[in-house]
């Protein structure tokens, strides 16, 4: 909320600087987050007035114009800025002569940037100016120039003919506080404790008897829940016009654009105590079938009273409301209405049919207070949404609505004239009741953790408006009813924390005992995963939670799988995704612009859908390795690297076989499944050719996933020590033609079976085609390793279980290369 | 006999003390120490003395010899090391040129940081913990005393799922989580993935990542002293030991008192640069002791316990290590900027 500083002044002595004090309310829960120094950058502007108007020789659409900008504007910014009579070239349709306006002078730099030096424009010297109010960073309007009133003085500064001497601070007021500090008064009570000055009282105090309710009005409450009080006053025979401009300068410092004497009051009122109200014309409000003019006349019958009910809205009613947009109201929405319709949507906006505008005579002023869930969810399922409902919703005190009428009618009487000649009516069937809270004193010094006395406890209480008692060690706190953030203990000490300053606590270490703690296996996992991949030359990339259509869709994953944001940020972070695939391929061709090889990888979660729609979150390693030069290994290079990586979770070795069901974005050909224990643990292989074009793609991905989930069961599997074998090995090299379609894993099972233990390893070297053999045969070349655990073998032995492993081969059509 | 031994001895030894090369003292070996050396030529008259001669000189000729081969070796040890003393020279590189080039991983700087965080909770017997981060809106509102059209749910702009579940708007989710399956004392750190429905910009990601720490002892155990002592702990392990902190009273729904803490600059220690915007002063997050209505929504009894909670952003803590000026970076998967970490 924007606050400013000299109308804080009125409520209380401050002796700092704005920017001390903005550090203090920053330190205090109260964080300023700009400071705007309203004359900041409008040195050398000065109030000229137009004295002739010539068209520019060589344009048609600029003007020449002569400006006079008195002897006080002879206090130069720059040496050239002599003249009495500046010749400005301008190209605002909106000059006249004999306007007092706004003019920069030579050597000025004004807000939007521009250093105003002296320079030709089409063939014609320009010395300075005349400036438009976004130009001085004054209000958005590019219209035309600013054209001041015509009192203005001549050479005056522009701080001094505007009244800029203001410094506006932007707090951001947090919604424990909204209740009572989103006005100058709440705001400046703070202030006031935190400077230990006294807040200024004012004396609104209406001259005739409040108490008596008026007779012009007849208000009905139909749910005092939804509306705790609602205060009303009739005043007639006002002058509607224009706000003086000290109110025009107080609205506009918060941001609020006067409008008419009377909506500017109510607005200013709500900026000062937080009491957001509302205007109505009385005229257009009462017995509007009747269409008669007769309410400046004394009436005392029942039946010429004006009839204002809060109710909730009827089914079908709608609303043209103040921002000239009609809405549909339902039986939730809560209204404001007359005999016959809604007059405005209670505590959002007004209706533009009762509004007060220029020609209005007499006037109802509303001040009530409606229940902020109501407000709340009216205001954002009309999307529609106002200062006084920013308020409401917050729940603000219904003690303050007198106030409210109070100080409105006291403006009134002398901005607007009229007259109160009635009572200000007053619905208040509950009223707010203070809060007490008892708790032992000790609970001061257990939560915070140091002891302050209770005469400091005392006076911080006080100074807050809580009233406070002791019996022994028990406190007794009466908390006012603007506080409706204390509702417990711990929100009466944390007052007496921060006014104490938490600064005076010391550090004091918890007293804990000292546990070793067993950390979450799942955890652990997946950094001795990221630990190796990081060792294997992986990248660890970080995606999105969120995928498109596009990528999904792209990658032949099926929308339907997917669940659905209801409020996506755009297109692309419609859904959550079920792989991490989409985005890898999406990194791997970013990352291609800039190197032929890379491996990247990402450990993170997926969200699938369980059979009753709920959200199964899984965690998932997946990588895709890329290297544009070496395209037909790299399967085996993935395999061989994630065999690594499981190895140092555990010992289980791991077998792989053919995708059951896969997903269509895998290569059939060239994917497999990964198992170990016989339980599937991930997958990899090739991604099809057709997701590859979807992502732009024409070099061969492979990619991988592994479950973390599913690594749990074997992770920290102890690995037992192997005795070194002393006995020399024999390696003997095989060379052995099979048919294609034989897979190493019986070659290799036909070769372990030819020993029961004498066969150390096998391991293949070289898979040959081509030349000298037939298209459907493939050579494979392999190492056998023999050795004994217990004595050297002898040539006999080794030679003898060489002529089995080559029988057993024979089983499978291999073929002895010689 | 003697006399000629002692004569060869005399001669080889001044022939090797002459040797200059390698070869030179091969031939001096194959002279002096050979089986066919001029020694052992003499030696074949042993046969023809007495054994008490035979004796004396066979100890004689075999202690020449040894003297001989020990010089011989010396020699060419010399010669050895007097050529190797010129490799230096003659196998001289270019330092520096550059080292060749090899394949490295790198960890993603959010896991750097994350893993540093967790270091040092760990080193105070925090437990890592983690839980679910699509939530239902209890535990990422209601629990966390945040109930429906309460306006501090307005504080975090939030995302929805068509089926009503929330992607959790903060990691706060996790404490509700963990003591409805927990009971005190205990302390927890939790870190992990949250999601706001903010339009991005270089300091606003939609998908960012946070910490939560809890701890929940019995009442009088746990005081805003010794929450301040373990964010000054944990801010020291992260930006060294003569980091400060501070704590502004601020408010969040989960907490009462609550603060926000800042840390002392760690690049211009206090002094006020460019990266704490000249207040020398950086804003890490949020923390407090956990509101008794958190307590009451999980089933604690109020009275009995207190507890502390604080929470701050990774990527944020991640950016002014690094001085990263574009919190984008992070999911962009680009190699050229993850490849620096």
């Amino acid at each position: 909320m924007k606050i400013s500083y000299n109308w804080l002044k009125e409520y209380v002595d401050i002796s700092i600087t704005p920017e001390k004090l903005a550090e203090l309310l920053t330190m205090h829960s109260f964080e300023v987050e700009n400071i705007i120094n309203q004359g900041e950058g409008l040195d050398g502007v000065v109030v000229g007035e137009i004295l002739e108007i010539k068209k520019h020789p060589n344009a048609d659409k600029l003007s020449v114009v002569k400006v006079n900008i008195g002897s006080r504007g002879l206090a130069p910014v720059a040496t050239e800025a002599k003249p009495l009579l500046l010749e400005i070239v301008c190209g605002a349709p909106n000059i006249d002569v004999g306007q007092k306006v706004l003019v920069a002078k030579l050597g000025a730099e004004i807000p939007c940037g521009l250093k105003i030096e002296k320079r030709k424009v089409r063939g014609v010297e320009s010395c300075g100016m005349v400036c438009a109010e976004d130009e001085l960073g004054l209000g958005e309007n590019h219209e035309g120039i600013m054209i001041l009133d015509e009192k203005s003085q001549i050479g005056t500064s522009v701080q001094e003919a505007l009244g800029l001497d203001d410094v506006i601070f932007e707090i951001d007021i947090l919604p424990n506080r909204a209740h009572d500090c989103l006005s100058h008064i709440g705001v400046a009570r703070e202030v006031a404790v935190l400077l230990n000055e006294k807040l200024k009282a004012k004396n609104e105090k209406l001259e005739i008897d409040n108490l008596k309710s008026s007779e012009l009005l007849s208000v009905k409450i139909k749910n005092e829940q939804l509306c705790r009080r609602y205060s009303a006053a009739v005043i007639s025979s006002v002058q509607v016009k224009e706000s003086p401009g000290w109110l025009k300068s107080r609205l506009e410092s918060c941001g609020i654009r006067p409008i008419n004497n009377v909506v500017d009051i109510t607005n200013f009122v709500m900026l000062s105590i937080g009491q957001p109200m509302h205007a109505f014309d009385a005229d257009k409000l009462k017995e509007r079938n009747k269409k008669q003019d007769t309410i400046t006349k004394q009436r005392t019958r029942h039946n010429d009273q004006t009839k204002i009910t809060i109710r909730n809205a009827k089914k079908g009613e709608n609303i043209l409301a103040l921002d000239n947009e009609t809405y549909k109201l339902d039986e939730n929405d809560l209204v404001i209405a007359d005999e016959k319709k809604p007059i405005a949507i209670a505590g959002v906006m007004g209706g533009l049919e009762a509004a007060v505008t220029e020609s209005t005579k007499n006037i109802i002023f509303e001040a009530a207070n409606f229940q902020g869930t109501k407000i709340r969810k009216t205001s954002s399922r009309l999307k529609l949404s106002s200062e006084s409902s920013y308020r409401f919703e917050r729940e603000i005190d219904p003690e303050i609505t007198i106030q409210a009428i109070e100080m409105a009618v006291n403006l009134t009487k002398e901005l607007a004239g009229g007259d109160m000649k009635d009572g200000v009516t007053d619905i208040y069937p509950n009223p707010e009741k203070r809060r007490s809270i008892k708790f032992n004193f000790s609970r001061i010094e257990n939560l915070l953790g140091i002891e302050i006395k209770k005469e400091k406890v005392f006076n911080i209480l006080t100074s807050l408006s809580f009233e406070v008692s002791y019996k022994d060690d028990e406190i007794e706190v009466l908390v006012p009813t603007f506080r409706k953030d204390i509702e417990k203990t711990n929100d009466i000490i944390e007052e007496i924390g921060r006014i104490n300053g938490y600064e005076r606590i010391r550090e004091v270490f918890a007293n804990m005992p000292m546990k070793s703690v067993i950390q979450d296996k799942t955890l652990l996992i997946e950094k001795d995963i990221r630990k190796t991949l990081e060792g294997l030359g992986f990248f660890e990339v970080y995606n999105y939670s969120f995928l498109g259509e596009k990528e999904i869709s792209g990658s032949c994953l099926k929308i339907e799988d997917h669940f659905e944001l209801q409020n996506p940020l755009s297109e692309e972070f419609m859904f959550m995704r079920t792989s991490l695939l989409p985005d890898l391929l999406n990194n791997t061709r970013d990352n291609l612009k800039h190197r032929d090889s890379f491996k990247l990888f990402e450990l993170g979660r997926i969200y699938l859908k369980d059979s009753k729609d709920n959200v199964d979150e899984r965690k998932i390693l997946s990588g895709v390795i890329m290297n544009k030069n070496q395209k037909e290994t790299l399967f085996y290079d993935i395999k061989g690297q994630l065999k690594l990586i499981l190895e140092k979770i555990g010992n289980e070795k791991l077998s792989y076989r053919k995708i059951e069901n896969p997903e269509s974005f895998w290569h059939k050909g060239r994917s497999a499944s990964v198992l170990a224990k016989k339980k599937p643990i991930g997958k990899i292989g090739e991604i099809h050719p057709i997701v590859l074009n979807n992502f732009d793609l024409s070099s061969k991905v492979v990619y991988f996933e592994i479950y973390i989930e599913e690594l749990i069961s074997f992770y920290g599997e102890i690995k037992k020590y192997q005795k070194i074998n002393k006995f020399p090995r024999v390696e003997l090299d095989l060379s052995v033609v099979f048919n294609e379609d034989v897979q190493w894993s019986e070659i290799k099972k036909e070769i372990n079976s030819a020993s029961d233990n004498l066969i150390q390893e096998v391991e293949p070297f070289d898979i040959y085609r081509g030349k000298n053999l037939d298209e459907s045969k493939k050579s494979i070349a392999f190492r056998v390793s023999y050795q004994a655990e217990d004595r050297t073998l002898t040539d006999g032995e080794v030679k003898a279980i060489q002529d089995k492993i080559v029988s057993n081969l024979e089983k499978l059509g291999g073929e002895v290369r010689k | 006999m003697k006399n000629k031994i002692n004569e060869i001895k005399k001669r080889a030894l001044e022939e090797i003390g002459k040797a200059k090369t390698f070869e030179a003292v091969e031939a001096l070996r194959v002279k002096y120490s050979g089986r066919k050396s001029e020694l052992t030529n003499v030696l074949r008259g042993l046969k023809d003395l007495s054994p008490k001669e035979r004796k004396e000189i066979g100890e004689l000729s075999n202690h020449t010899k040894q003297i001989i081969e020990s010089e011989l070796d010396k020699k060419e040890l010399k010669i050895k090391n007097e050529e190797l003393s010129h490799i230096d020279k003659k196998e001289k590189i270019d330092v520096t040129y550059p080292g060749k080039k090899t394949a490295k991983g790198h960890l993603h700087p959010l896991t750097q940081v994350r893993y540093a965080i967790e270091a040092i909770f760990k080193s105070m017997g925090f437990l890592v913990v983690e839980d679910r981060e699509v939530e239902d809106e209890f535990h990422n509102f209601d629990a966390m005393n945040m109930p429906r059209n309460h306006p501090a749910r307005d504080m975090q702009d939030t995302f929805w799922l068509k089926n009503g579940c929330v992607p959790r708007t903060h990691t706060s989710s996790v404490q509700a989580r963990f003591m409805e399956k927990n009971k005190p004392p205990f302390r927890i750190i939790s870190l992990g993935r949250v999601y706001r429905n903010e339009n991005t910009d270089a300091t606003h990601e939609s998908n960012f990542h946070q910490t939560e720490g809890l701890i929940v002892d019995k009442s009088g155990k746990v005081t805003v002293a010794n929450a301040k002592s373990i964010i000054s702990e944990f801010m020291k392990g992260l930006f060294g030991e003569s980091t400060k902190i501070r704590l502004r009273p601020s408010y969040f729904p989960f907490v009462e008192p609550g603060f926000e803490f800042d840390a002392s600059c760690p690049y211009c220690k206090g002094e006020g640069c460019r990266i704490c915007k000249k207040t020398g002063w950086i804003e890490l997050g949020g923390a407090g002791m956990v509101n008794q209505n958190v307590f009451t929504s999980v089933g604690f009894n109020e009275d009995k316990y207190e507890g502390f909670a604080f929470g701050f952003g990774i990527e944020r803590l991640a950016m002014i290590k690094y001085g990263i000026d574009d919190i984008r970076l992070f999911h962009a998967g680009d190699l050229r900027f993850l490849q620096q970490f």
